[in-house]
């Protein structure tokens, strides 16, 4: 199908060209019953030695081949008669390997042209929070075990918060704890993951540069220090121009796709009867 | 089986190239490390079960579901990790028959004329049983279904694996490894392995269980990478289905172990999945006796089918650790010298960790509550419940497990560094984290000290590490656990001690840890904290179990000529089992045959005292 994706741009000639498709099939098979004639190409030939070598790892000889024809021969004398027979009626397999096939001709006819660097701009800015960094914070904190502290937790960390206003260092404050005491440029979702959403939340919007608290976590109580906070910002178009593109690309294929499913629903028309017994 | 478009599926994989990436950050490594938490055993549609479980899902989806979006489950609804993303993954598809089962269902692919091809897809599931046990089959004799080989399709797949580890890692802020699983099962004999490479070199094709089922021709290859510059490990798997032979005394192929033998085995194989969704292997209530928490999620039928486990010497880690212990007294090599990881194993791309938003691993086959045996069958109640022997097996499954490791930045290079080193841990889902040091120097009241971390790595040696004996001095251990801050609270830190007694391995469990100011007794046991669960909401009692337990322990039965290795376990507090989440769900009571609490744990590498003789 690559001659295919090469040659057409235009979605309205793919539509045409799956009818060119279809009646020529449906033309040549009924062309083929009536001269009653199997003919097997050389293409189909180099095929099946080219499968029979996948699964041997040698090239079949002669006589091998000959077999393969054969055998390919009889397969398609069965299934004519098969056809002929209405056997390919009513069978769920067949009516959906058929459905799988039209499928992935439509996928490749469906094809998406290479959009300009306009349409990539335009995408960028309808989609620019794919293309956002978070609010990038920085954060220190001392943490208070409740089970140390017992009924002093609250004047405990109190007094601790004096201290650090005053400018203890905090490498010396509160009790030890097992992650980081500073954490750089995490979000407030990082943030509330290690130290639930209500830490988060206090922490991003405490007043930068002073000591807070105390925070309550699901460990215990600290204090708090908000260092700096980065504002969200939208990455340079130019600097995500390729994810923009994939971006761009898959969802022109989704659409093509759908409106490729969409048209040929038009051309039926399409009853669904209610369940027995549903009374509808 | 349900029929699924591949039109929608294209569309969908379309899709997949939409997803956000994560911008690179750069926060400074910290030299006491930080906890990471993943999973290193993930399966996608490329897995030839998991695509005939209905897996439509891809490393991409895998990868996206880790970093916290939301995906599909083949059950047809969406499942997404709420307590956060994960920090690192692997995709270890099957490396038997990769992307093959795939390629077979594509019409377009000379592997669909294959005769039974259709079979496999057909809606007559003793059809699709027929055509599935030709390859589960071939895999349990270790043989190629000569028409299934086909490398071309298999190279192809293997790149989407490789291609998508590449792609979705993020350094600093979500770290991938490039990975397979080695599925050599003889005679049914589960000897699972996953492969994860080191770094963004890997070979052309993955040396697979049909190449040969025998583990030591995997590290042979394994060292031929390294021999070309590529670093790769393997960790074995689901030991508690291998009928003793995953940690069995001799060789592969009966011959006794030897020195060459043990370094080959410890220098390919530095850590061992201690649990996953098919069971924890811990230990076992019959290996262990004197163990109170030794039942802990056991897988009871071997991997796939109905039949009971009858045989655990060899099938489980404690014991594989103990076995190392007596080889290396009596014969000076250790084959089993390995930390600890824990996984899912699932094969919907997504592991099922939250104890209360289970959702299986077997695609169609667990996506409800009464395929996997925690509610009863439609029209039934558990009086005249008659389940399936899959839902039978189903549901003595466990939630997944996750492998934490202590690294200074969450890189492939820093995290992989810690997976060869061994300072690791295992969870059975939750994200608690624990820290294990011993040594001689530690200061007094260093479990107090802020620098405890720093202090600990300057005068001892983390988990994963041999302790030298020091003349006559007794080390100390330091023991840290911390709660995850989404689930329970603890109860006990305890440590598992095995040691070397006139030439036999002999095990005890010291509780060194209590919540709720209680102490150990006598016997080296917390009293009862009185943590209680309501079984109509599973709502617990709050005010029990701690934030964090530490402690600095010495050894009372330390002896400085015993060979001996020490490690940690932190029990949560109890809470409710899976099934018992469904079952409230649901509206029934909860399965009579199955607990109806668990307490989730953490396990750390061991640490290893080593006499000089």
């Amino acid at each position: 199908m690559n001659f295919l994706r090469a040659a057409l741009r235009e979605p309205l000639l793919h539509f045409v060209l799956i009818g060119a498709v279809l009646f020529a099939f449906t033309a040549l098979r009924q062309h083929r019953q009536d001269s009653a004639e199997i003919r097997i190409t050389a293409g189909e030939v180099a095929q099946l030695a080219a499968f029979w070598e996948t699964q041997s790892q040698r090239k079949p000889t002669a006589e091998e081949l000959r077999g393969l024809i054969e055998e390919r021969i009889d397969e398609e004398v069965l299934a004519r008669e098969a056809v002929r027979l209405g056997l390919d009626r009513d069978d769920v397999i067949i009516r959906r390997r058929l459905a799988q096939k039209m499928a992935f001709v439509s996928d490749d006819l469906a094809v998406v042209t290479e959009p300009a660097d306009a349409d990539l701009r335009a995408y960028f800015e309808a989609h620019k929070d794919s293309y956002a960094t978070p609010d990038l914070y920085a954060l220190r904190h001392v943490f208070f075990n409740p089970d140390h502290h017992g009924t002093a937790l609250d004047s405990d960390a109190q007094r601790a918060l004096q201290r650090l206003t005053r400018g203890a260092n905090s490498d010396e404050v509160g009790d030890p704890f097992m992650l980081p005491r500073e954490l750089a440029d995490v979000s407030r979702d990082d943030i509330a993951r290690d130290f639930g959403s209500a830490f988060a939340e206090a922490v991003t919007t405490s007043k930068p540069g002073a000591w807070a608290g105390p925070v309550r976590s699901p460990f215990g109580v600290h204090l708090v220090k908000l260092e700096s906070h980065t504002p969200s910002s939208v990455a340079r178009f130019e600097d995500v121009r390729d994810r923009v593109r994939e971006a761009y690309l898959a969802q022109k294929q989704q659409e093509a796709n759908a409106a490729l499913r969409a048209k040929l629903r038009h051309q039926y028309r399409i009853v669904i009867e209610p369940a027995e017994g549903s009374g509808s | 089986m349900n029929s699924t478009s591949l039109l929608a599926a294209a569309v969908v994989a379309a899709l997949f190239a939409n997803g956000a990436h994560a911008q690179t950050r750069t926060a400074a490594p910290n030299r006491d490390r930080n906890a990471y938490f993943g999973d290193l055993h993930v399966h996608t549609k490329l897995s030839f079960d998991a695509y005939i479980f209905n897996v439509r899902a891809t490393p991409d989806d895998a990868y996206r579901y880790a970093k916290g979006e939301m995906i599909r489950h083949p059950g047809g609804y969406d499942v997404r990790l709420t307590d956060g993303p994960l920090d690192f993954l692997a995709v270890t598809d099957h490396s038997e028959y990769l992307g093959i089962i795939l390629a077979m269902n594509d019409p377009q692919h000379p592997l669909s004329k294959i005769p039974y091809a259709p079979d496999l897809f057909s809606t007559d599931r003793q059809k699709i049983t027929n055509a599935f046990q030709r390859i589960g089959q071939s895999l349990r004799a270790g043989e190629y279904l000569p028409e299934l080989k086909d490398p071309a399709t298999m190279r192809s797949a293997w790149r989407t694996v490789i291609d998508s580890a590449d792609r979705n890692y993020v350094p600093g802020k979500f770290t991938t490894f490039r990975g397979y699983e080695y599925t050599s099962a003889p005679d049914g004999q589960n000897l699972h392995r996953n492969v994860i490479f080191a770094g963004t070199r890997a070979p052309d094709l993955p040396f697979t269980a049909l190449e040969s089922q025998n583990p030591e021709e995997l590290w042979r290859w394994m060292d031929q990478q390294r021999a070309h510059g590529i670093e790769v490990l393997a960790i074995p798997h689901n030991s508690n289905g291998s009928d003793g032979r995953m940690f069995q005394r001799v060789q592969f192929d009966g011959r006794p172990m030897d020195r060459s033998y043990a370094e080959l085995r410890a220098r390919n194989e530095p850590l061992a999945e201690i649990t996953q969704v098919k069971g924890t292997s811990e230990t076992h209530p019959s290996l262990s006796p004197n163990d109170e928490w030794s039942s802990f999620e056991i897988m009871e039928t071997y991997i796939g089918s109905d039949t009971k486990v009858t045989k655990f010497a060899g099938s489980y880690v404690r014991d594989a650790l103990e076995s190392g212990l007596e080889m290396q007294q009596a014969q000076r090599f250790n084959p089993y010298h390995f930390g600890f990881v824990g996984a899912s194993d699932t094969h919907n791309a997504a592991g099922p960790f939250e104890e209360n938003r289970y959702f299986g691993k077997v695609g169609l086959l667990d996506a409800k509550a009464e395929q996997r045996g925690s509610v009863p069958a439609a029209g039934r109640t558990w009086e005249t419940n008659e389940p399936t022997p899959s839902a039978a097996r189903y549901q003595t499954w466990g939630s997944a497990g996750l492998t934490g490791v202590w690294a200074e930045e969450n890189t492939r290079e820093s995290i992989f560094a810690a997976l060869r080193r061994k300072e690791t841990f295992a969870t059975s889902g939750p994200r608690m984290r624990v820290r294990f040091f011993a040594g001689y120097e530690f200061p007094d009241g260093l479990e107090n000290r802020i620098d405890m971390v720093s202090q600990s790595y300057a005068h001892g040696v983390p988990m994963g590490s041999d302790l030298l004996q020091r003349g006559n001095r007794t080390p100390r251990f330091l023991v840290w656990a911390l709660r995850d801050p989404h689930a329970g609270w603890l109860q006990r830190v305890q440590i598992v001690k095995a040691w070397i007694q006139d030439g036999k391995a002999q095990e005890r469990v010291f509780d060194v840890a209590c919540s709720d100011e209680l102490a150990p007794d006598s016997n080296h046991r917390c009293g009862d904290n009185g943590a209680t669960v309501d079984l109509g909401t599973c709502a617990v009692n709050e005010s029990k179990g701690a934030v964090e337990l530490r402690t600095l322990w010495s050894d009372p039965t330390f002896d400085v000529r015993q060979r001996a290795l020490y490690y940690v376990r932190v029990l949560e507090n109890p809470s409710c089992r899976w099934s018992t989440w469904d079952a409230i769900r649901a509206g029934v009571e909860p399965n009579p045959k199955l607990p109806k609490t668990i307490q989730e744990r953490a396990w750390s590498s061991p640490i290893w005292y080593v006499p000089q003789t």
